[in-house]
């Protein structure tokens, strides 16, 4: 068995490529089941009304068609150097795609060899293993720390969790004005922003004129593809 | 007493199902290389992987900074299937912010933990079948995602998805916001002009997420001790909220005896 394995040629888009990345995903859709499984039940059984989950459900599988495109995007730019299997495994879990493309060009020039697309596969697994072991090892930890904060003041409680967001918010807000020294293309990220934005802004309008309640569900990927399509011409204009 | 602990019981099992699925995933995503090497009867070629062991070292620092920022924002049962899935910034973490804002839950309830686990679950679920469909559907998708027309929307997701939460979550909290907001424009603003490209922003992003975070918790705190915080704006009653806590626990416990 293993010197009929042993006799595998490499190639890079190999169909046992496809297959064992084929398993390791499926064991991942089976955790995400078993969570959205898990969480609704509870959610039903604590008295949640089902529409607001089901809602939920709706707004995240909208929410996430136009970022799940840019990540396909990200695939289909890495398969030239690493063929599909690779980049599918690494885009689909844990991991990055500034990460993994950076990984992948420790090695310049063309992947022809088994050896370099070994070592390429490990450094880009490498690099996650923080990322996949610590929460496993302090996930709990940090739970009790939040809800100890939230039970001796409930109000702070509240505050201290908004603060985290806005502490993110806060940050990808700098990281789009970061490219504004190089020049007329490093202000296009900061237009898209200002589109997506006032796109936002104006389905608030929206909402509070007409009171449809529909429009609070769809704004934001609204604003998303809004934003992202208004990238184009933008690009053209000071690209 | 009952309340609290019928609460906990879920929450450990969280944990420990968390941990199992954990383990078994990221044993199967660190095998990959390993298994090709069978396959194809390959060895690691340690001056190759020599050079990308600053880029392993960079990128696990920024992994551990990831878990201490996003983990209290997504929950236990959100966190332990981010960190599986990834694409946490860009994905994962705004989706199930998005989610809860319009579920209208109190962040940090058990309510808001319920939201946002089903939020990263589909988010996940639906990211890999666009995926498995992308791969099938490659050959014929490849010259539309490599247009160089289209280039340019998918290279601005980010600006696109954080201006519309910004303004949601900025304006509602404009207090909270003002200090972080200014300092991280102006470092990110300074660091362009300075080296004259976008480059260091990449980089820099790892280490401003909980640098903002710290900055927001911080500032949040001295304004709230002054007084200065009243009702802070993400909250919205909804249905599901109103059932939220003591009651909708105690209801709980009633039906387990």
């Amino acid at each position: 068995m293993y010197s009929q394995l042993n006799a595998i040629q490499f190639d890079k888009n190999a169909v046992i490529l496809y297959v064992i990345v084929g398993i390791i995903l499926a064991v991942v859709m089976a955790q995400a089941v078993f969570f959205l499984v898990r969480a609704y039940r509870r959610g039903v059984k604590i008295g949640m009304s089902k529409s607001v989950l089901n809602k939920t459900m709706i707004r995240a599988g909208v929410f996430t068609i136009a970022p799940a495109v840019a990540i396909l995007v990200g695939i289909v730019a890495l398969s030239q150097k690493l063929g599909i299997p690779l980049p599918w495994l690494r885009l689909s879990v844990i991991g990055s795609f500034s990460y993994e493309t950076i990984a992948a060009n420790i090695f310049e020039g063309d992947v022809s060899s088994a050896t370099v697309y070994v070592t390429l596969a490990l450094v880009m697994t490498c690099g996650m293993l923080v990322s996949m072991f610590l929460p496993l090892i302090t996930g709990k930890k940090i739970q009790r720390g939040l809800m100890k904060i939230r039970q001796k003041d409930k109000k702070w409680g509240e505050i201290f969790m908004t603060a985290l967001f806005l502490g993110m918010i806060s940050a990808f807000l700098g990281y789009i004005f970061g490219g504004v020294g190089s020049g007329a293309s490093g202000w296009i990220p900061v237009l898209v922003f200002l589109v997506a934005a006032v796109v936002m802004a104006l389905c608030g309008l929206l909402l509070k004129v007409t009171k449809w309640r529909w429009i609070n569900d769809y704004a934001l990927p609204f604003c998303i593809i809004v934003g992202m399509a208004s990238a184009i011409p933008i690009t053209m204009w000071l690209g | 007493m009952k309340t609290v602990k019928n609460v906990r019981f879920f929450d450990d099992n969280t944990h420990l199902y968390g941990r199992i699925w954990g383990v078994i995933a990221a044993v199967l995503i660190l095998s990959y290389p390993f298994v090709c090497m069978i396959i194809f009867d390959a060895a690691i070629d340690w001056s190759i992987f020599a050079t990308g062991i600053s880029i392993i070292v960079m990128y696990c620092a920024v992994g551990a900074v990831e878990t201490f920022t996003y983990s209290p924002m997504l929950g236990s049962g959100g966190t332990y299937l981010g960190f599986v899935t990834g694409n946490l910034s860009n994905l994962k973490v705004p989706c199930a912010l998005n989610c809860m804002e319009q579920a209208g839950v109190e962040k940090g309830t058990e309510e808001a933990e319920i939201i946002s686990t089903v939020s990263i679950a589909i988010s996940s679920i639906v990211t890999m079948i666009i995926l498995i469909l992308g791969v099938v559907l490659i050959s014929f998708l490849t010259p539309i995602l490599e247009n160089e027309n289209l280039k340019p929307a998918f290279d601005n997701v980010l600006p696109a998805l954080f201006g519309g939460m910004a303004v949601v979550y900025i304006s509602k909290n404009w207090k909270i916001s003002v200090i972080p907001c200014v300092l991280m424009l102006l470092v990110f603003i300074i660091s362009s002009y300075v080296t004259g490209s976008g480059d260091l922003a990449g980089t820099l992003i790892g280490v401003m997420v909980p640098v903002g975070v710290v900055v927001t918790v911080v500032s949040a705190r001295m304004m709230y001790k002054k007084g200065w915080l009243g009702e802070i704006g993400s909250v919205q009653s909804s249905e599901s909220t109103q059932k939220a806590d003591e009651g909708v626990a105690d209801k709980t416990d009633e039906e387990q005896k």
